[in-house]
């Protein structure tokens, strides 16, 4: 089946917790015994978005954001407060069986496969769960064995293996059903660095070979940089940005950093003139300028100061998200 | 129907297998489950001797009938613990509190299904097998004669109070929306079916239908013997069947409405 137009498709997605606040100490468990204040907690806010066939969108938020709720609205395992929601033209909480044969979702920190067991036979459960054919499941489970090299592990008990071998048994688990969805939370939480580039390069694989839509979320901005061309950026669950990841450094990056290498030494006060000081260790020295003036102050450094080599860099991905929620938490004090 | 029959007989297939061989990973922990069952079938043939070496009639039932009603409560209640009791239990204890339902509510298999089925303990299944023996000795001790009848309405009690039994529990389980310690109600549910061991008609009429209605326990083996031995009547069989489709109802609405207001956890 092809789909046409986006696959997934939100239109002002609202969900809405009551959360009962309580003073601490014993008397405020005995008062919350009979007055309970409630409070209405917006985790998902007023977002909109679609997702094409085949993209990979990096979801970045802080904790408690509303990356996961959105997930699971999307998943179908709860019901939004209000909003329209349409997952492969399903509305996910319908929960049609033909609807999640085609999707999965993999939480870096849950894991499904039976711990006394070898991971193996999980995966049979997980073919008569999703009624998977004999041969579909030999053939995929055979592809995704050998893209995450796992031949031998399968056969050992889940609860001997390590952190990163289960996780690579859990993406088999749920991926021999060919989802067409995937949606990954948190999946390389946790892992040494060179797992997580092995999770990365497998997930880039099966979106090549199975031209699976992904959603993706992370706090280690590695694995949205590397896999995701798109992301959306939510903030306590109000979506702030959507689009290229690229875009984020246009729109959000107030600086641009002068990194120099001084020929003779200057004073800290003689430094600031140009900008805000970064880092300054004699000869070399990082400051921040507007980004607008980069270019004019970088010429008025070498006018000025004895320089043997200036450049001029944009900020990474991470300190403008960073610095985008900081700012953003600073608005909302205000 | 028919083909979603099958998978979800082939589901249970492989969720039996899995338990079978999660099982004999450890062999002792099989052994000693295997020998509890008939460590209790001994423990309980000593009880009930010394009981009826004083009386031979308890409730205007005698002994080799109360020895079948005990015995088919027995089995019953082993089975029932075999396939989902403790399932339920765990779900109360861990399912909604810990977000494990999470990854139950993405499968395309009914979300009842796989909380109660999901992890048959058959190392529990000796023991009604164990009391099996005993239950059959005592039918062959019955002084009446079982009609053919008699057996027909019995094996359609049988069907009806199963359904009784389960979907009250899963009624009960569904608590685990609502309550944080959801698990002691199923701990007390499963005191109380204790007392099913006994002809559930010797208590007051309020503790009957309360061991009837609100606690299914009177389901697990008295109403079955009722009508094994053709002490039941059309009127009683029609409102056990009843009493299932309303049961089976309300289970389902009860955790549409429970699965609805599902918040997870947090991750």
């Amino acid at each position: 089946m092809t789909q046409d137009g986006p696959v997934i498709s939100l239109r002002n997605l609202k969900k809405y917790f009551k959360v009962y606040k309580k003073e601490p100490g014993l008397l405020g468990s005995v008062k919350s015994l009979w007055h309970r204040e409630y409070e209405e907690v917006k985790a998902v806010d007023d977002v909109s978005f679609e997702i094409q066939p085949g993209e990979i969108v990096g979801f970045i938020g802080q904790n408690g954001a509303g990356k996961t709720t959105t997930l699971k609205v999307l998943s179908g395992l709860l019901y939004p407060t209000s909003g329209e929601v349409s997952v492969l033209g399903y509305n996910p909480w319908d929960r049609k069986a033909e609807f999640q044969k085609q999707f999965a979702l993999v939480m870096g920190q849950k894991n499904q496969l039976w711990w006394d067991l070898p991971a193996m036979e999980s995966f049979l459960l997980n073919k008569a769960i999703y009624e998977v054919p004999d041969t579909q499941f030999k053939k995929t489970l055979n592809k995704l064995m050998a893209l995450l090299e796992v031949e031998d592990i399968v056969k050992i008990q889940v609860r001997k293996l390590s952190l990163g071998q289960r996780m690579k048994c859990e993406l088999i688990a749920a991926l021999l059903h060919n989802p067409k969805v995937l949606f990954l939370d948190e999946p390389t939480i946790g892992l040494d660095v060179v797992m997580q580039k092995v999770l990365r390069d497998f997930i880039k694989a099966y979106n090549e070979e199975f031209g699976a839509t992904i959603i993706l979320t992370s706090h280690y901005m590695g694995d949205v940089k590397e896999l995701c061309k798109r992301a959306i950026v939510i903030d306590h669950g109000h979506k702030i940005f959507d689009g290229e990841l690229e875009q984020i450094i246009n729109r959000f990056a107030r600086n641009k950093i002068l990194s120099l290498v001084l020929s003779k030494k200057v004073t800290h006060k003689e430094l600031q003139a140009y900008g805000e000081i970064r880092e300054y260790d004699y000869p070399k020295a990082t400051i921040l300028v507007p980004r607008a003036d980069a270019a004019r102050l970088a010429g008025k450094i070498l006018n000025e100061l004895e320089v043997a080599d200036v450049n001029i860099e944009e900020p990474t991905i991470d300190a403008i998200i960073r610095e985008l929620f900081l700012s953003q938490s600073a608005k909302r004090k205000k | 129907m028919k083909q979603q029959v099958f998978k979800y007989l082939r589901v249970y297939g492989q969720i039996s297998e899995l338990a079978i061989k999660t099982l004999l990973e450890y062999r002792l922990n099989a052994v000693v489950q295997a020998s509890f069952g008939f460590v209790y079938f001994a423990g309980l043939f000593i009880i009930l001797q010394t009981v009826f070496a004083k009386t031979n009639s308890l409730g205007g039932w005698n002994k080799a009938e109360l020895m079948v009603m005990l015995g088919l409560t027995s089995v019953n209640w082993g089975f029932i613990e075999t396939f989902y009791f403790g399932n339920l239990r765990r779900f109360m204890m861990v399912g909604v509190a810990n977000g494990t339902l999470d990854s139950v509510l993405t499968k395309p298999v009914s979300p009842q299904f796989l909380i109660s089925f999901s992890q048959p303990n058959m190392g529990f299944v000796a023991h009604p097998l164990g009391l099996m023996l005993f239950l059959i000795y005592w039918l062959w001790q019955v002084e009446d004669s079982i009609t053919l009848s008699s057996l027909l309405s019995f094996l359609v009690v049988m069907i009806a109070s199963s359904i009784i039994v389960y979907t009250v529990f899963l009624s009960y389980a569904a608590l685990a929306f609502y309550l944080t310690k959801s698990s002691q109600t199923i701990r007390a549910l499963q005191t109380l079916a204790d007392h099913a061991q006994y002809p559930t008609a010797i208590y007051p009429f309020p503790i009957f239908i309360g061991l009837s209605i609100v606690v299914p326990i009177a389901f697990i083996g008295y109403f079955p013997t009722v009508f094994l031995f053709g002490r039941g009547n059309s009127l009683l069989l029609s409102l056990i069947v009843s009493f299932a489709v309303i049961t089976y109802l309300f289970s389902k609405i009860i955790w549409r409405i429970s699965l609805r207001r599902y918040t997870s956890v947090s991750s």
